[in-house]
C-alpha cells in the first residue's frame, strides 16, 4: 500500500442554514479544499461523497455527490455516494484513501454534506431514527437518544459515573467550541445548565445531545509522489480502519466492542500507542457516547474518564485533549459531514493553523466516527490516525 | 397473561411477523440454532455463530423476562405521543435482549432494573394515516401473587 497524504481541506461553518441548499454547502467546502491545496478541479481523479439523511429531509434519495461536484466542474470521473449513518463522511474519506493507497488513483476527493434542519423537528428525528433497524426498533418507538439513554443508564449503574461527570463532557466541548469560528454553538454552558435543560431521553437532556445541523466538509488526498508537487505541507494518513458491530443479543451495552477492535487495529497500523496522541476528535453525539468511546478506543483506561474530566486531562492543554473543535455537541453534527470535518480539524492542528484552540506542537492525532444503533450495538465505526 | 382481544383482520403488526397470538397468550417469534443453542430476535435464519441455516428453526420465545434498561423518551417521530417509556427486556429463559415499549406504569419511577416483565399486545393508532397497528409491549408484573389468588 502506498503512503497517502491530505493535501487540502475545507469546511463550512456548521449551523442552521434554512436558506442555503446542500448543493451550496457542499460546493463551498469542496472549493475551499481545492483552493487550500492549490488543486485544479480537473486534477481530481475520483470522488466519494458522504450523506445520510437527505432522502428523508428533502426527498433527494440519490446522486447527491454528482449534484454537488458539477458545481465545481468536477465531472466525467468516478463519483460514488457513501452512506454509513454518522460515519458516512469518514467512510467516504476512507474510500478515497483506499483509492490512492491501492495505487489505482493519484488524487482523490472526499466530501461530506448534510442538511438536517427542515423546519420540522419531527421529520429530522424520523430521519435520524433511520440509523436503527427501522422495522424492529424505530417503528416501535426507539430513537437514537433513546438508544444512548438506555446505554447511559447501564453505564452509570456499572461504573458509578455521576450525572455531573457526564455533563462535564458537554461543558468541556462547549468551552472548546467558543474558540472555533466554524462551530454551531459558541457559548459556554455550566454543569447545572446541562442537567436542568429540557429532557430528551432520560437521563440525556438537550445539552447532552448533539444539535441538528447543516454543513459540509471536504478533503483532498494524494499519493506521496503527487503530494510533493503541491505546495501544502502534507498530513499523512497513518491508519484507516472501518469496522461494524457484531450484534450479539446477550452483550454488555456499556462497552463498545467495535471501538475496542477499531482502536487496536488503528494503533497497530500506525505503529503507535494511545500516549503518542496529541489530540483526538471522538464522536460525542451524546455525552455518554464520548465517555464510552474514549474508554473503548483505549485512549483512557476503562472506568476512568470521569476522573480525567475532573482533573482537566481532556481539556485543551491537558494530557490528551478530546474534541478541541467543540465536538459534535458544540461544533455541531451535520451527520454526513462530520467525519470529513474531523479530518479538517486534525489537519489544521497538525499544520499549526487551528488558531485560538491550537494544540501546541501537535504531531499526531486520531479521528473517530461511529454510526447507527442496531440491537444495542453500533453499526459502523471509522477511525483514522493522521500525522506530520 | 391476557392480551387485548383483537379481530384477525386487524392484526397488522407495526413490526412485521415478530409476534403471534394463540388463545389468550401472545408470543414473540424468534429462531433457535439447534447446534449452539443460540436464540435470535428478530428471527435470523442463518446462525450468527455457526454460520449455517441447517437446524435453525423458527420458535416461539418466552413472553416474560427481566427489565435490563429503561428510559423515558420525550422527543420522537410524529407517530409517537410523548413522553413514553422504552427499554430492553432480557427474555426468560432465552436470555436475549429485546427492545420494547414499556406499558402498565405511569412513569419510570415505578420501574427498576431487574424487575419481572410480561409481554402484552396492544393496538397502536399513532400512524398519520390512522391505520390501526398491533405492537408488542412489555409491562411489569407487580401482583403475580394476587393475580394467582384471584384466578383460583
Amino acid at each position: 500500500m502506498r503512503e497517502v497524504a491530505v493535501i487540502g481541506v475545507g469546511m463550512t461553518k456548521f449551523g442552521k442554514f434554512l436558506e442555503t441548499s446542500i448543493k451550496d454547502l457542499g460546493r463551498m467546502a469542496t472549493w475551499e479544499a481545492l483552493k487550500d491545496g492549490g488543486i485544479n478541479p480537473k486534477d481530481i481523479q475520483i470522488a466519494y461523497v458522504g450523506n445520510a439523511c437527505l432522502g428523508v429531509i428533502t426527498g433527494q434519495t440519490m446522486v447527491l455527490g454528482q449534484i454537488i461536484l458539477k458545481e465545481v466542474g468536477i465531472r466525467g470521473i468516478p463519483i460514488t455516494n457513501v452512506e454509513n449513518a454518522c460515519a458516512s463522511g469518514s467512510s467516504a474519506f476512507r474510500e478515497a484513501w483506499m483509492a490512492v493507497a491501492s495505487g489505482m488513483y493519484d488524487i482523490a476527493l472526499a466530501v461530506g454534506a448534510e442538511k438536517l434542519y427542515s423546519g420540522d423537528t419531527h421529520l429530522s428525528t424520523k430521519a435520524l431514527a433511520g440509523a436503527t433497524e427501522v422495522e424492529y426498533e424505530a417503528n416501535i418507538g426507539l430513537t437514537m437518544p433513546g438508544h444512548w439513554a438506555l446505554r447511559a443508564q447501564r453505564f452509570i449503574q456499572k461504573y458509578g459515573t455521576t450525572q455531573e461527570q457526564l455533563a462535564q463532557v458537554s461543558v468541556k466541548n462547549h468551552k472548546n467550541g467558543c474558540l472555533n469560528p466554524r462551530a454551531q454553538y459558541r457559548k459556554k454552558v455550566t454543569v447545572e445548565e446541562v442537567l436542568s435543560s429540557r429532557m430528551i431521553a432520560d437521563p440525556l437532556t438537550i445539552l447532552s445531545c448533539n444539535p441538528l445541523g447543516d454543513g459540509a466538509a471536504a478533503a483532498v488526498l494524494a499519493s506521496k509522489e503527487v503530494a510533493a508537487t503541491y505546495t501544502r505541507k502534507p498530513v499523512w494518513v497513518a491508519a484507516s480502519v472501518l469496522t461494524t458491530g457484531c450484534y450479539d443479543l446477550d452483550r454488555d451495552i456499556t462497552r463498545n466492542q467495535l471501538e475496542e477492535r477499531a482502536g487496536k487495529q488503528a494503533f497497530e497500523m500506525a505503529g503507535i500507542g494511545p500516549t503518542d496522541l496529541d489530540l483526538a476528535e471522538v464522536h460525542d453525539c451524546f455525552t455518554i457516547a464520548e465517555f464510552m468511546r474514549v474508554e473503548s478506543l483505549g485512549l483512557v483506561p476503562e472506568g476512568e474518564y470521569g476522573k480525567w474530566l475532573d482533573e482537566g486531562w481532556a481539556e485543551i492543554g491537558g494530557r490528551l485533549p478530546i474534541n478541541p473543535s467543540g465536538g459534535l455537541l458544540s461544533k455541531g453534527h451535520p451527520v454526513g459531514a462530520t467525519g470529513v470535518a474531523q479530518v479538517a480539524e486534525l489537519t489544521w492542528h497538525l499544520r499549526g493553523e487551528a488558531g485560538e484552540r491550537q494544540i501546541q506542537g501537535a504531531k499526531i492525532g486520531m479521528t473517530h466516527c461511529s454510526g447507527g444503533g442496531l440491537v444495542g450495538d453500533t453499526a459502523a465505526c471509522c477511525v483514522h490516525i493522521l500525522k506530520v | 397473561m391476557a392480551v387485548m382481544p383483537v379481530e384477525e383482520k386487524k392484526l397488522i403488526q407495526a413490526t412485521p411477523g415478530v409476534f403471534e397470538i394463540k388463545g389468550d397468550q401472545a408470543y414473540l417469534i424468534g429462531t433457535k440454532c439447534s447446534h449452539c443453542g443460540a436464540f435470535f430476535f428478530p428471527p435470523r435464519y442463518v446462525c450468527t455463530y455457526c454460520l449455517t441455516d441447517e437446524g435453525v428453526e423458527r420458535v416461539r420465545l418466552g413472553n416474560k423476562g427481566d427489565l435490563y434498561a429503561f428510559t423515558t423518551i420525550h422527543v420522537s417521530s410524529k407517530e409517537f405521543k410523548t413522553p413514553y417509556l422504552f427499554g430492553y427486556v432480557v427474555l426468560d429463559p432465552e436470555r436475549i435482549q429485546v427492545p420494547a415499549w414499556i406499558t402498565g406504569v405511569k412513569n419510570q419511577e415505578a420501574l427498576k432494573i431487574g424487575m419481572k416483565m410480561e409481554m402484552v399486545v396492544e393496538e397502536w393508532m399513532g400512524r398519520e394515516d390512522k391505520t390501526s397497528f398491533m405492537t408488542y409491549k412489555f409491562r411489569p408484573i407487580f401482583n403475580e401473587h394476587k393475580n394467582t389468588e384471584s384466578q383460583q
